[in-house]
Protein backbone atom coordinates (compact mmCIF):
# COMPACT_ATOMS: atom_id res chain seq x y z
CA UNK A 1 0.00 0.00 0.00
CA UNK A 2 1.00 3.20 -0.85
CA UNK A 3 2.18 5.51 2.23
CA UNK A 4 0.44 8.58 2.44
CA UNK A 5 2.60 11.79 3.37
CA UNK A 6 0.67 14.92 4.24
CA UNK A 7 2.65 17.75 2.23
CA UNK A 8 2.72 21.58 2.95
CA UNK A 9 0.91 23.61 0.61
CA UNK A 10 3.74 24.86 -0.77
CA UNK A 11 5.60 21.13 -1.75
CA UNK A 12 1.54 20.35 -2.95
CA UNK A 13 2.35 23.59 -5.44
CA UNK A 14 6.16 22.29 -6.73
CA UNK A 15 4.63 19.09 -7.35
CA UNK A 16 1.49 20.40 -9.34
CA UNK A 17 4.20 22.58 -11.20
CA UNK A 18 6.52 19.92 -11.35
CA UNK A 19 3.87 17.78 -12.80
CA UNK A 20 2.14 20.58 -15.43
CA UNK A 21 5.98 20.98 -16.76
CA UNK A 22 6.55 17.32 -17.29
CA UNK A 23 3.10 17.23 -18.93
CA UNK A 24 4.05 20.19 -21.69
CA UNK A 25 7.77 18.26 -22.41
CA UNK A 26 5.32 15.09 -23.38
CA UNK A 27 3.01 17.09 -25.05
CA UNK A 28 6.03 19.18 -26.69
CA UNK A 29 7.48 16.13 -27.89
CA UNK A 30 4.64 14.08 -29.67
CA UNK A 31 3.55 17.18 -30.99
CA UNK A 32 6.53 17.93 -32.93
CA UNK A 33 6.28 14.42 -34.40
CA UNK A 34 2.30 14.51 -35.23
CA UNK A 35 2.70 17.96 -36.78
CA UNK A 36 6.13 17.16 -39.03
CA UNK A 37 3.60 13.60 -40.18
CA UNK A 38 0.80 15.89 -40.95
CA UNK A 39 2.47 18.27 -42.86
CA UNK A 40 4.25 15.90 -45.02
CA UNK A 41 0.51 14.42 -44.75
CA UNK A 42 -1.11 17.62 -46.30
CA UNK A 43 1.63 18.66 -48.52
CA UNK A 44 1.40 15.03 -50.07
CA UNK A 45 -2.16 14.58 -50.49
CA UNK A 46 -1.93 18.43 -52.08
CA UNK A 47 0.55 17.53 -54.23
CA UNK A 48 3.05 20.20 -52.89
CA UNK A 49 5.74 17.59 -52.89
CA UNK A 50 6.69 14.49 -54.69
CA UNK A 51 5.48 11.26 -53.21
CA UNK A 52 7.59 9.66 -55.46
CA UNK A 53 11.00 11.33 -54.21
CA UNK A 54 9.44 12.03 -50.86
CA UNK A 55 6.67 9.38 -49.90
CA UNK A 56 4.63 10.36 -47.45
CA UNK A 57 3.30 8.81 -44.09
CA UNK A 58 -0.14 6.80 -45.35
CA UNK A 59 2.15 5.19 -48.01
CA UNK A 60 4.73 4.40 -45.38
CA UNK A 61 2.28 2.40 -43.60
CA UNK A 62 0.82 0.79 -46.69
CA UNK A 63 3.74 -0.51 -47.55
CA UNK A 64 4.19 -2.07 -43.80
CA UNK A 65 0.81 -3.04 -44.62
CA UNK A 66 1.85 -4.94 -47.43
CA UNK A 67 5.08 -6.24 -46.09
CA UNK A 68 2.86 -7.53 -42.96
CA UNK A 69 0.10 -9.44 -45.15
CA UNK A 70 2.83 -10.93 -47.70
CA UNK A 71 4.69 -12.15 -44.60
CA UNK A 72 8.06 -10.47 -44.97
CA UNK A 73 8.25 -8.06 -42.59
CA UNK A 74 9.00 -10.13 -39.76
CA UNK A 75 10.78 -12.09 -41.73
CA UNK A 76 13.16 -9.31 -42.65
CA UNK A 77 13.05 -7.76 -38.67
CA UNK A 78 13.65 -10.80 -37.64
CA UNK A 79 17.11 -11.33 -39.64
CA UNK A 80 18.87 -8.17 -39.10
CA UNK A 81 17.64 -8.42 -35.18
CA UNK A 82 19.52 -11.55 -35.29
CA UNK A 83 22.47 -10.13 -36.72
CA UNK A 84 22.44 -7.44 -34.53
CA UNK A 85 21.69 -8.94 -31.41
CA UNK A 86 24.60 -11.40 -32.13
CA UNK A 87 27.35 -8.91 -33.03
CA UNK A 88 26.35 -6.43 -30.06
CA UNK A 89 26.29 -10.06 -27.33
CA UNK A 90 29.62 -10.97 -29.06
CA UNK A 91 31.31 -7.46 -28.87
CA UNK A 92 29.94 -6.96 -25.35
CA UNK A 93 31.56 -10.37 -24.10
CA UNK A 94 34.47 -10.16 -25.89
CA UNK A 95 35.20 -6.61 -25.77
CA UNK A 96 34.81 -6.87 -21.80
CA UNK A 97 37.35 -9.80 -21.79
CA UNK A 98 39.46 -8.00 -23.82
CA UNK A 99 39.35 -5.10 -21.80
CA UNK A 100 39.96 -6.83 -18.62
CA UNK A 101 43.52 -8.65 -20.07
CA UNK A 102 44.34 -5.49 -20.67
CA UNK A 103 43.54 -4.27 -17.49
CA UNK A 104 45.70 -7.59 -15.76
CA UNK A 105 48.42 -6.99 -18.15
CA UNK A 106 49.83 -3.28 -18.14
CA UNK A 107 52.62 -4.73 -20.24
CA UNK A 108 49.90 -6.05 -22.63
CA UNK A 109 47.93 -2.93 -22.88
CA UNK A 110 51.50 -0.87 -23.66
CA UNK A 111 51.93 -3.45 -26.66
CA UNK A 112 48.79 -3.11 -27.73
CA UNK A 113 48.16 0.45 -27.50
CA UNK A 114 48.93 1.63 -30.83
CA UNK A 115 46.79 -1.11 -32.67
CA UNK A 116 44.07 -0.10 -30.51
CA UNK A 117 44.28 3.50 -30.96
CA UNK A 118 45.16 2.31 -35.12
CA UNK A 119 41.96 0.23 -34.98
CA UNK A 120 39.62 2.75 -33.47
CA UNK A 121 40.92 5.50 -35.97
CA UNK A 122 40.25 3.11 -39.25
CA UNK A 123 36.85 3.48 -41.08
CA UNK A 124 35.70 0.15 -40.33
CA UNK A 125 33.77 -0.04 -43.13
CA UNK A 126 36.99 -0.54 -45.62
CA UNK A 127 37.65 -3.64 -44.06
CA UNK A 128 34.24 -5.03 -45.88
CA UNK A 129 35.44 -6.31 -48.79
CA UNK A 130 38.29 -8.74 -46.71
CA UNK A 131 35.70 -9.36 -44.36
CA UNK A 132 33.52 -11.00 -47.28
CA UNK A 133 36.59 -12.48 -48.72
CA UNK A 134 37.68 -14.30 -45.49
CA UNK A 135 34.00 -14.79 -44.39
CA UNK A 136 32.17 -15.38 -47.61
CA UNK A 137 29.00 -13.61 -48.59
CA UNK A 138 26.74 -14.56 -45.93
CA UNK A 139 25.64 -13.43 -42.65
CA UNK A 140 28.89 -14.24 -40.79
CA UNK A 141 30.54 -10.92 -42.73
CA UNK A 142 27.75 -8.74 -41.54
CA UNK A 143 28.04 -10.11 -37.50
CA UNK A 144 31.88 -9.62 -38.13
CA UNK A 145 31.54 -6.12 -39.68
CA UNK A 146 29.16 -5.28 -36.86
CA UNK A 147 31.57 -6.89 -34.30
CA UNK A 148 34.19 -4.74 -36.33
CA UNK A 149 32.52 -1.44 -35.28
CA UNK A 150 31.27 -2.04 -32.11
CA UNK A 151 33.96 -3.88 -30.17
CA UNK A 152 37.06 -1.33 -30.43
CA UNK A 153 34.65 1.44 -28.90
CA UNK A 154 33.44 -1.43 -26.03
CA UNK A 155 37.12 -2.78 -25.27
CA UNK A 156 38.65 1.13 -24.80
CA UNK A 157 35.36 2.45 -22.93
CA UNK A 158 35.90 -0.57 -20.58
CA UNK A 159 39.78 -0.51 -20.08
CA UNK A 160 39.23 3.58 -19.59
CA UNK A 161 36.50 2.60 -17.05
CA UNK A 162 38.88 -0.14 -15.11
CA UNK A 163 41.46 2.12 -15.01
CA UNK A 164 39.87 5.11 -13.36
CA UNK A 165 39.47 3.26 -10.49
CA UNK A 166 40.21 4.58 -7.61
CA UNK A 167 44.00 4.29 -6.62
CA UNK A 168 43.63 4.53 -2.56
CA UNK A 169 40.77 1.78 -2.82
CA UNK A 170 43.09 -0.54 -4.80
CA UNK A 171 45.68 0.12 -1.92
CA UNK A 172 42.83 -0.41 1.01
CA UNK A 173 42.33 -3.88 -0.25
CA UNK A 174 46.19 -4.61 -0.87
CA UNK A 175 46.50 -3.58 2.47
CA UNK A 176 44.24 -6.21 3.30
CA UNK A 177 45.98 -8.52 1.41
CA UNK A 178 43.78 -9.10 -1.62
CA UNK A 179 45.04 -10.19 -5.03
CA UNK A 180 44.89 -8.98 -8.24
CA UNK A 181 41.98 -11.64 -8.55
CA UNK A 182 40.12 -10.51 -5.76
CA UNK A 183 40.71 -6.27 -6.78
CA UNK A 184 39.19 -7.02 -10.23
CA UNK A 185 36.12 -9.18 -8.84
CA UNK A 186 35.45 -7.13 -5.69
CA UNK A 187 35.88 -4.36 -6.25
CA UNK A 188 37.12 -2.73 -10.58
CA UNK A 189 34.35 -4.58 -11.85
CA UNK A 190 31.55 -3.60 -9.72
CA UNK A 191 32.51 0.02 -9.59
CA UNK A 192 32.85 -0.06 -13.37
CA UNK A 193 29.00 -1.15 -13.87
CA UNK A 194 28.17 2.59 -14.39
CA UNK A 195 30.42 2.82 -17.02
CA UNK A 196 29.86 -0.50 -18.36
CA UNK A 197 25.90 0.11 -18.58
CA UNK A 198 26.86 3.54 -20.49
CA UNK A 199 29.05 1.27 -22.90
CA UNK A 200 25.89 -1.02 -23.54
CA UNK A 201 23.81 1.78 -24.61
CA UNK A 202 26.73 2.89 -27.15
CA UNK A 203 27.43 -0.24 -28.39
CA UNK A 204 23.59 -0.62 -28.98
CA UNK A 205 23.56 1.85 -32.02
CA UNK A 206 26.90 0.89 -33.00
CA UNK A 207 25.56 -2.62 -33.63
CA UNK A 208 22.68 -1.23 -35.68
CA UNK A 209 24.93 0.82 -37.93
CA UNK A 210 27.53 -2.33 -38.09
CA UNK A 211 24.42 -4.74 -39.11
CA UNK A 212 22.71 -1.87 -41.67
CA UNK A 213 26.25 -1.33 -43.13
CA UNK A 214 27.03 -5.20 -43.68
CA UNK A 215 23.70 -5.53 -45.23
CA UNK A 216 24.10 -2.80 -47.64
CA UNK A 217 27.67 -4.40 -48.26
CA UNK A 218 26.14 -8.24 -48.88
CA UNK A 219 22.88 -9.55 -48.24
CA UNK A 220 19.58 -10.94 -49.82
CA UNK A 221 17.19 -10.09 -47.01
CA UNK A 222 17.00 -7.85 -43.56
CA UNK A 223 16.18 -4.00 -43.59
CA UNK A 224 19.41 -2.63 -44.58
CA UNK A 225 18.85 -5.26 -47.61
CA UNK A 226 15.34 -3.69 -48.02
CA UNK A 227 16.72 0.20 -47.42
CA UNK A 228 19.10 -0.66 -50.24
CA UNK A 229 16.84 -2.64 -52.39
CA UNK A 230 14.22 0.29 -52.43
CA UNK A 231 16.59 2.86 -53.03
CA UNK A 232 17.63 0.99 -56.40
CA UNK A 233 14.28 0.57 -57.75
CA UNK A 234 13.24 3.89 -56.82
CA UNK A 235 11.24 2.80 -53.51
CA UNK A 236 10.99 5.31 -51.38
CA UNK A 237 7.71 4.25 -49.86
CA UNK A 238 9.77 0.46 -49.01
CA UNK A 239 13.04 2.92 -47.78
CA UNK A 240 11.28 5.04 -45.22
CA UNK A 241 9.29 2.04 -44.07
CA UNK A 242 12.14 0.46 -43.28
CA UNK A 243 13.89 3.29 -41.99
CA UNK A 244 10.88 3.66 -39.60
CA UNK A 245 11.07 -0.05 -38.56
CA UNK A 246 14.87 0.46 -37.76
CA UNK A 247 14.12 3.88 -35.51
CA UNK A 248 11.23 1.41 -33.44
CA UNK A 249 13.45 -1.24 -32.90
CA UNK A 250 16.84 0.38 -31.93
CA UNK A 251 14.61 2.32 -29.49
CA UNK A 252 13.15 -0.69 -27.75
CA UNK A 253 16.80 -1.73 -27.75
CA UNK A 254 17.95 1.46 -25.87
CA UNK A 255 14.58 1.16 -23.99
CA UNK A 256 16.02 -2.36 -23.08
CA UNK A 257 19.19 -1.31 -21.46
CA UNK A 258 17.14 2.08 -19.76
CA UNK A 259 15.49 -0.66 -18.22
CA UNK A 260 18.62 -2.93 -17.31
CA UNK A 261 20.67 0.90 -15.59
CA UNK A 262 17.31 0.96 -13.40
CA UNK A 263 17.33 -2.69 -12.12
CA UNK A 264 21.35 -1.80 -11.71
CA UNK A 265 20.77 1.20 -9.94
CA UNK A 266 17.91 0.01 -8.00
CA UNK A 267 20.20 -2.68 -6.59
CA UNK A 268 23.06 -0.48 -5.94
CA UNK A 269 20.62 1.45 -3.53
CA UNK A 270 20.11 4.74 -5.61
CA UNK B 1 68.93 -8.54 26.74
CA UNK B 2 67.27 -5.54 24.85
CA UNK B 3 63.32 -5.46 25.18
CA UNK B 4 61.66 -6.56 21.78
CA UNK B 5 58.95 -4.04 20.88
CA UNK B 6 55.84 -4.89 18.68
CA UNK B 7 56.88 -2.94 15.58
CA UNK B 8 60.59 -2.06 14.88
CA UNK B 9 62.07 0.05 11.63
CA UNK B 10 65.75 -0.03 11.03
CA UNK B 11 67.36 2.34 8.63
CA UNK B 12 64.51 2.35 6.66
CA UNK B 13 65.23 4.21 3.09
CA UNK B 14 63.45 4.25 -0.21
CA UNK B 15 64.44 5.94 -3.13
CA UNK B 16 61.88 7.06 -5.92
CA UNK B 17 63.34 6.26 -9.35
CA UNK B 18 61.69 8.17 -12.69
CA UNK B 19 63.26 7.77 -16.03
CA UNK B 20 64.34 11.35 -14.90
CA UNK B 21 65.61 11.11 -11.79
CA UNK B 22 66.04 9.36 -8.48
CA UNK B 23 64.64 10.95 -5.81
CA UNK B 24 65.46 10.13 -1.76
CA UNK B 25 62.37 10.02 0.16
CA UNK B 26 63.51 8.34 3.20
CA UNK B 27 66.76 8.06 4.83
CA UNK B 28 67.97 5.29 7.74
CA UNK B 29 64.76 5.92 9.84
CA UNK B 30 64.51 3.74 13.01
CA UNK B 31 61.67 3.64 15.37
CA UNK B 32 60.22 1.35 17.12
CA UNK B 33 56.02 0.69 18.41
CA UNK B 34 55.30 -1.00 21.81
CA UNK B 35 51.73 -2.87 22.16
CA UNK B 36 48.68 -0.23 22.97
CA UNK B 37 50.77 2.68 22.01
CA UNK B 38 49.44 5.38 19.82
CA UNK B 39 51.90 6.93 17.79
CA UNK B 40 51.53 10.17 16.01
CA UNK B 41 53.75 10.55 13.06
CA UNK B 42 53.91 14.45 12.34
CA UNK B 43 56.44 16.71 9.61
CA UNK B 44 56.35 19.01 6.79
CA UNK B 45 54.33 18.22 3.11
CA UNK B 46 55.88 15.92 1.05
CA UNK B 47 58.33 14.19 3.85
CA UNK B 48 57.46 11.07 3.32
CA UNK B 49 54.70 10.14 6.30
CA UNK B 50 52.21 8.49 3.89
CA UNK B 51 55.03 6.07 2.06
CA UNK B 52 56.52 5.14 5.55
CA UNK B 53 52.50 3.81 6.13
CA UNK B 54 52.93 2.16 3.37
CA UNK B 55 56.08 0.41 3.92
CA UNK B 56 54.94 -0.80 7.83
CA UNK B 57 52.24 -1.93 6.23
CA UNK B 58 54.23 -4.11 3.61
CA UNK B 59 52.31 -2.31 0.25
CA UNK B 60 55.65 -1.00 -0.78
CA UNK B 61 59.12 -2.15 -0.29
CA UNK B 62 62.07 0.11 0.85
CA UNK B 63 65.02 -0.02 -0.95
CA UNK B 64 67.51 -0.47 2.01
CA UNK B 65 66.28 -1.10 5.90
CA UNK B 66 63.92 -4.01 7.95
CA UNK B 67 60.63 -3.86 9.26
CA UNK B 68 59.76 -6.38 11.89
CA UNK B 69 56.33 -7.06 13.50
CA UNK B 70 56.58 -8.68 17.30
CA UNK B 71 60.47 -10.43 15.69
CA UNK B 72 59.30 -11.20 11.64
CA UNK B 73 59.71 -9.47 9.09
CA UNK B 74 56.95 -7.44 8.15
CA UNK B 75 56.57 -9.93 4.78
CA UNK B 76 56.28 -13.17 6.45
CA UNK B 77 53.23 -11.40 8.54
CA UNK B 78 49.74 -11.33 7.34
CA UNK B 79 46.37 -9.51 7.70
CA UNK B 80 48.38 -8.09 11.02
CA UNK B 81 47.72 -4.21 9.54
CA UNK B 82 45.28 -2.68 9.54
CA UNK B 83 45.30 0.44 7.28
CA UNK B 84 42.25 3.88 7.77
CA UNK B 85 42.56 6.23 5.01
CA UNK B 86 41.99 9.98 4.78
CA UNK B 87 38.62 9.23 3.02
CA UNK B 88 36.38 6.32 4.46
CA UNK B 89 36.67 4.49 0.82
CA UNK B 90 33.34 2.52 1.53
CA UNK B 91 32.13 0.84 -2.21
CA UNK B 92 28.98 2.73 -2.57
CA UNK B 93 27.72 -0.81 -4.11
CA UNK B 94 27.93 -2.70 -1.06
CA UNK B 95 25.76 -2.04 2.07
CA UNK B 96 27.40 -0.92 5.57
CA UNK B 97 27.26 -4.88 6.28
CA UNK B 98 28.78 -5.99 3.22
CA UNK B 99 31.60 -3.16 3.94
CA UNK B 100 32.55 -4.36 6.94
CA UNK B 101 32.51 -8.28 5.44
CA UNK B 102 35.33 -6.87 3.09
CA UNK B 103 38.33 -7.84 4.80
CA UNK B 104 37.31 -11.01 5.92
CA UNK B 105 35.91 -11.90 2.73
CA UNK B 106 39.13 -11.07 0.92
CA UNK B 107 41.06 -13.24 3.50
CA UNK B 108 38.78 -16.04 3.91
CA UNK B 109 37.82 -15.72 7.42
CA UNK B 110 34.05 -15.41 7.48
CA UNK B 111 33.73 -18.28 10.14
CA UNK B 112 31.20 -18.27 12.90
CA UNK B 113 33.93 -17.08 15.43
CA UNK B 114 34.44 -14.02 13.42
CA UNK B 115 31.25 -13.04 12.28
CA UNK B 116 30.19 -12.98 15.95
CA UNK B 117 32.92 -10.36 16.72
CA UNK B 118 31.68 -8.49 14.02
CA UNK B 119 28.12 -8.62 15.26
CA UNK B 120 29.92 -7.59 18.82
CA UNK B 121 31.52 -4.79 17.19
CA UNK B 122 28.49 -3.54 15.36
CA UNK B 123 26.08 -3.28 18.25
CA UNK B 124 28.78 -2.25 20.34
CA UNK B 125 29.24 1.05 18.14
CA UNK B 126 26.07 1.42 17.49
CA UNK B 127 26.12 0.26 13.85
CA UNK B 128 23.18 -2.25 14.43
CA UNK B 129 20.38 -0.02 12.83
CA UNK B 130 22.27 0.88 9.85
CA UNK B 131 23.65 -2.33 8.92
CA UNK B 132 21.39 -3.18 5.77
CA UNK B 133 22.33 1.28 4.69
CA UNK B 134 23.96 2.14 1.36
CA UNK B 135 27.38 4.19 2.69
CA UNK B 136 25.21 7.46 0.76
CA UNK B 137 22.77 7.48 3.92
CA UNK B 138 25.23 7.66 6.16
CA UNK B 139 26.79 11.43 7.59
CA UNK B 140 30.76 11.51 7.21
CA UNK B 141 31.25 10.72 10.67
CA UNK B 142 29.63 7.55 10.96
CA UNK B 143 31.17 6.73 7.53
CA UNK B 144 34.31 7.22 9.28
CA UNK B 145 32.69 4.59 11.76
CA UNK B 146 32.07 2.22 9.57
CA UNK B 147 35.38 2.17 8.11
CA UNK B 148 36.87 2.40 11.45
CA UNK B 149 34.94 -1.20 12.53
CA UNK B 150 35.60 -2.49 8.89
CA UNK B 151 39.73 -2.53 9.87
CA UNK B 152 38.93 -3.52 13.50
CA UNK B 153 37.00 -6.58 12.09
CA UNK B 154 40.12 -8.15 11.01
CA UNK B 155 41.77 -7.88 14.29
CA UNK B 156 44.67 -6.32 13.27
CA UNK B 157 48.06 -6.00 15.51
CA UNK B 158 48.59 -2.40 14.78
CA UNK B 159 46.16 0.57 12.99
CA UNK B 160 47.54 3.00 10.95
CA UNK B 161 45.67 6.13 10.40
CA UNK B 162 46.94 8.38 7.52
CA UNK B 163 45.48 11.51 8.03
CA UNK B 164 41.66 9.96 8.76
CA UNK B 165 40.12 13.21 10.09
CA UNK B 166 41.47 14.99 7.35
CA UNK B 167 38.27 14.78 5.17
CA UNK B 168 35.82 16.27 7.64
CA UNK B 169 33.75 19.07 8.28
CA UNK B 170 35.21 21.10 12.06
CA UNK B 171 32.31 19.76 14.04
CA UNK B 172 32.23 15.99 12.81
CA UNK B 173 36.50 16.16 12.78
CA UNK B 174 35.27 16.96 16.97
CA UNK B 175 33.15 14.18 17.20
CA UNK B 176 34.80 11.60 15.25
CA UNK B 177 38.26 12.33 16.57
CA UNK B 178 36.59 11.37 20.17
CA UNK B 179 35.26 8.79 19.12
CA UNK B 180 37.59 7.06 17.15
CA UNK B 181 40.21 7.36 19.82
CA UNK B 182 37.47 6.08 22.37
CA UNK B 183 37.13 2.98 20.49
CA UNK B 184 40.82 2.55 19.89
CA UNK B 185 41.88 2.62 23.65
CA UNK B 186 38.74 0.24 24.11
CA UNK B 187 39.96 -2.14 22.10
CA UNK B 188 43.07 -1.59 23.21
CA UNK B 189 44.60 -1.30 19.36
CA UNK B 190 47.99 -0.50 18.90
CA UNK B 191 47.91 2.69 16.48
CA UNK B 192 50.13 5.36 14.27
CA UNK B 193 48.25 8.29 13.09
CA UNK B 194 49.93 10.41 10.64
CA UNK B 195 49.15 13.50 10.82
CA UNK B 196 49.69 17.60 9.44
CA UNK B 197 47.34 18.87 12.58
CA UNK B 198 50.38 19.02 15.80
CA UNK B 199 46.62 19.73 17.98
CA UNK B 200 45.81 15.92 16.77
CA UNK B 201 49.23 14.43 17.21
CA UNK B 202 49.80 16.15 20.41
CA UNK B 203 46.23 14.95 22.28
CA UNK B 204 45.89 11.41 20.94
CA UNK B 205 49.55 10.31 21.18
CA UNK B 206 52.00 8.71 23.74
CA UNK B 207 54.68 9.50 21.34
CA UNK B 208 54.96 12.28 18.75
CA UNK B 209 57.88 11.62 15.87
CA UNK B 210 58.57 14.55 14.04
CA UNK B 211 60.61 14.27 10.28
CA UNK B 212 62.59 16.33 8.78
CA UNK B 213 61.76 17.73 5.12
CA UNK B 214 63.05 15.07 2.36
CA UNK B 215 65.03 13.19 2.45
CA UNK B 216 62.80 12.44 5.55
CA UNK B 217 64.90 11.45 9.02
CA UNK B 218 63.38 11.12 12.58
CA UNK B 219 64.33 14.95 13.64
CA UNK B 220 62.79 14.24 17.58
CA UNK B 221 60.69 11.73 19.48
CA UNK B 222 57.93 14.14 22.30
CA UNK B 223 56.49 12.05 24.98
CA UNK B 224 53.45 12.74 26.56
CA UNK B 225 51.20 11.43 29.29
CA UNK B 226 47.91 13.17 28.19
CA UNK B 227 45.52 9.98 26.59
CA UNK B 228 45.17 8.86 30.74
CA UNK B 229 42.17 11.67 30.24
CA UNK B 230 39.92 10.43 28.65
CA UNK B 231 37.99 13.51 26.89
CA UNK B 232 40.02 14.88 24.19
CA UNK B 233 38.89 18.54 24.49
CA UNK B 234 40.15 18.44 28.53
CA UNK B 235 43.69 17.27 27.59
CA UNK B 236 43.79 19.88 24.79
CA UNK B 237 43.03 22.59 28.14
CA UNK B 238 46.50 21.21 29.95
CA UNK B 239 49.46 22.80 29.98
CA UNK B 240 51.11 19.58 29.27
CA UNK B 241 49.45 19.77 25.91
CA UNK B 242 50.27 23.40 25.17
CA UNK B 243 54.04 22.55 26.22
CA UNK B 244 54.23 19.68 23.40
CA UNK B 245 52.37 21.43 20.66
CA UNK B 246 54.78 24.32 21.44
CA UNK B 247 58.26 21.77 21.37
CA UNK B 248 56.55 19.97 18.11
CA UNK B 249 56.15 23.57 16.36
CA UNK B 250 59.75 24.92 17.14
CA UNK B 251 61.06 21.53 16.09
CA UNK B 252 59.39 21.80 12.63
CA UNK B 253 60.39 25.39 12.18
CA UNK B 254 64.27 24.23 12.29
Amino acid sequence: MKKQINYSDEHKRFLARNKRRTALILCCQFGILIFILALWELLAYFGAINTLIMSSPSRIIATIGSLYSSGELFYHIGITLYETVLGFVISIVAGYLIAIILWWSDTLRKILDPYIVVLNSLPKIALGPVVIIWFGAGMQSIIVICVLITIIIAVISMLNAFRECDQDKILLMRSMGANKFQILTKLVLPASLPQFVSVLKISVGMSWVGSIMGEYLISSAGLGYLIVYGSQVFRLDLVMASTLILCILAGIMYLAVALLEKYVNKKRGL
Amino acid sequence: MTKSHLLELKDITLNYHTLKDETKALENITMYVDTKEFISIVGPSGCGKTTLLSIIAGILKPSGGTVTLNGKPISETKNQIGYMFQRDHLFDWRTVLQNIKLGLEITHNKDPKNNEYLHELINKYGLSEFIGKYPHHLSGGMRQRVALIRTLVLRPEILLLDEPFGALDYQTRKTVIQDVSSIITREQKTSILVTHDLSEAASLSDRIIVLSKRPSVVKAVFKTNLRSIPNIEERKRTDEYKQVVDDIWKELEN
